[in-house]
């Protein structure tokens, strides 16, 4: 990991800056911001707090050794292991590769629709403010109409697909298959009246999967443990005589839970709705995992914080390869056992696996 | 000001990675550099990778090149201020008032008194930002994943300012920001919060030829045909599927084991009866012990 990316196995002769950029240390701080955007945008967490830091800590090397400005953008940028990679790929796409690709940078024209892009809204959004507004339902429709227009040219290129699938579809959808699929689910099929009506079924569900006792205290009225701080404190006034006691108790947290779905074919008439009940309760107060799988486990827990259901259901199907493909519930349970289970089945969790055969609870 | 002194000596990246090889401890470049700058901004260095590949030491080594003292923190489930930052002495308190009422002194000097400095226990967080200190020290926060999230909470406070309240006395500051180290198993996801104030380092196993020095490096004595052919071992160890795939502290703990029989190469029979100093789950044993055993042998022994 200590290396530089290189293309094509070859260190680049060319430093990342040239010696006017150098110069001209604004510029620099431009290119940095636009860095941390492009990072930003590809999911991983940097803000212009870590920009501005990392520029104050650029003084303290020599940002003309291509090593060391890399080593040191990767350890003021990067928090997590997994991002690696990604880093790694923006970073000789964003320092050594646009420019010779002959991209502008600032191209105003691209900046001004940028500009407008970000400032419509998404259809989802648009929806939920229709609906906040208490659009009518003509206005509904309309805006319904809209979506669907926006939506057409995608869905008919995915309409031959779905039609082969069809064809040899089992009509029970229950067929076991091993054979990895890999294709992406267009979850924005969601209609307008099965949201509202999952979200009606969502609110009224209530989920007690237990407290376990954490090994924390808190000031409570009776408790086994004697609060000695509090107990010096308020005697004070009796002349040390102890004649209050205060006491601590074992403090109560919520069990996290960790939910393992399965998405292959002979679940893919409930995947969308178990999506939706994942992302429920990992909005509510519990510390939610998810992972889903068909042929291979993907951890979703991230995709599911998005706050809009919609938004978070497009990018789990984004980052989900192997969607209504086959089964393969033991190597997706052998792969969590050995990469997952160590950091996320701490803590008393309650596992909940989701598949086609049965629904198992474990605590 | 003599820490000053000890810093300025570290005016590159290689002076770092000197620094540390004479501790012998081999560093990377990019870890050295990351090193460097947690010196030179006085940021917390957050350091995760696979247990056993020489996070903790990092903190170690660091405190004995700058000639200070090393606090260390454990962290475990439910750590919580009383044991991480300070406490009062109450049985101390107690005999204290008792003693005073025998002298009959007011009440509003009593309290004064009875939450004094000298009533504190100071806990390793407290300590590493007392004023008193003579050098800055190096905080190692180890293990951070094991506490709960209410204690990273209250370290994120303390990460940015360096100062900690206590409601009697007032408000604790450090002089200088000590060196801070943070180790992580990733048993439990540290929150994003903490992460942007840190920088970030991963551990990676180290390479063939990496992990080879650090043997030669932390065992002089050790035969170089043996280190080679265990440093061959433990890499196709790693290759395979294992629930613990095995660390450089797994790999040093196998050679003094393999020392301590008289080997001076590997060899079946006493590499099977020291297998446990390198692979800790009874699966993995099984796995690596069966026919397997045989092909990743008359591999490592073909390296020399």
């Amino acid at each position: 990991m200590s290396e530089v990316p290189r293309e094509n196995g070859h260190y680049f002769a060319t430093h990342p800056l040239s010696q006017i950029e150098l110069e001209r240390g604004e510029r620099l701080l431009y290119r940095l911001t636009e860095f941390g955007h492009i990072l930003w945008e590809s999911g991983i967490d940097v803000g212009p707090r870590q920009i501005l830091d990392l520029s104050e800590t650029l003084n303290y090397i020599d940002i003309t050794n291509k090593e060391d400005f890399y080593n040191t953008l990767k350890s003021s940028l990067l928090a997590r292991h997994e991002q690696e990679t990604l880093f790694d790929q923006l970073f000789l796409y964003f320092w050594y590769m646009r420019d010779r690709q002959g991209k502008k940078v600032d191209n105003p024209k691209g900046a001004a629709k940028r500009d407008e892009r970000q400032m419509r809204l998404p259809p989802s959004e648009r929806k939920r403010l229709a609906e906040h507004m208490n659009a009518n339902e003509q206005q509904r429709k309309d805006l319904r109409a809209e979506m669907r227009q926006s939506e057409r040219p995608r869905r008919a290129n995915e309409r031959i697909d779905k039609e082969d699938d069809e064809d040899d579809a089992n009509p029970q959808g229950t067929a076991y298959s091993a054979i990895e699929m890999l294709r992406k689910k267009d979850f924005e099929s969601f209609t307008w009246e099965e949201v509202q009506e999952a979200k009606k079924l969502m609110a009224e569900m209530r989920w007690h999967l237990g407290m376990r006792p954490t090994h924390r205290k808190a000031p409570s009225r009776k408790g086994s443990y004697p609060d000695m701080r509090r107990i010096v404190r308020r005697n004070l006034k009796y002349g040390a005589e102890i004649l209050e006691l205060t006491w601590r108790e074992t403090k109560m947290k919520p069990r996290p839970v960790v939910i393992i779905c399965d998405i292959s074919g002979s679940m893919s008439l409930y995947s969308r709705l178990l999506l939706h009940f994942i992302h429920t309760i990992s909005n509510g107060l519990m510390n939610v995992e998810a992972f889903v799988f068909g042929t291979r486990l993907t951890r979703v827990t991230r995709q599911l914080k998005k706050r809009d259901v919609d938004d978070a259901v497009r990018d789990v199907s984004k980052s989900v390869q192997d969607w209504s493909g086959g089964t393969r519930i033991g190597d997706a349970l052998h792969y969590f056992n050995h990469h997952w289970a160590r950091r996320v089945l701490g803590r008393g969790a309650v596992v909940l696996v989701i598949s086609a055969y049965s629904i198992v609870v474990t605590g | 000001m003599e820490q000053e002194q000890q810093l300025s000596n570290f005016e590159t990246i290689e002076d770092v990675q000197r620094a540390m090889f004479a501790q012998s401890y081999i560093a990377d470049r990019s870890l050295s550099t990351a090193v460097f700058l947690a010196l030179k901004r006085r940021k917390p260095l957050l350091l995760e990778g696979e247990p056993g590949v020489g996070k903790t030491e990092v903190a170690k080594v660091l405190a004995a090149i700058l000639d200070t003292q090393l606090i260390r923190l454990q962290c475990y489930e439910g750590i919580d201020i009383s044991t991480a930052v300070y406490e009062w002495n109450y049985t101390r308190q107690m005999l204290h008032i008792r003693l005073m009422e025998a002298g009959k002194i007011n009440r509003q000097e009593e309290l004064k008194e009875v939450f004094g400095p000298e009533f504190l226990m100071k806990r390793p967080l407290l300590q590493a930002i007392d004023a008193a200190n003579a050098k800055t020290p190096v905080l190692l926060i180890d293990e951070l994943d094991r506490s709960d999230e209410e204690f990273e909470a209250y370290l994120l406070e303390l990460l940015s300012d360096f100062q900690i309240t206590i409601p009697e006395i007032g408000t604790v500051k450090a002089k200088e920001p000590p060196v801070v180290i943070i180790t992580s198993n990733r048993t439990r996801e540290i929150h994003d919060a903490l992460r942007r104030r840190c920088l970030y380092y991963w551990i990676d196993f180290p390479s063939l030829e990496k992990e080879y020095s650090i043997v030669l490096a932390r065992m002089p004595g050790v035969p170089e045909r043996l280190a080679k052919q265990v440093c061959a071992f433990v890499r196709e160890l790693r290759s395979i599927d294992l629930y613990k795939a095995p660390g450089v502290a797994e790999t040093l703990d196998w050679i003094s084991s393999l020392l301590a029989l008289n080997q001076l190469e590997l060899v079946e029979g006493p590499v099977r009866d020291t297998l446990g100093a390198l692979l800790k789950y009874q699966d993995d044993v099984l796995k690596v012990g069966g026919n397997d055993m045989y092909k990743i042998l008359q591999k490592a022994r073909g390296v020399s």
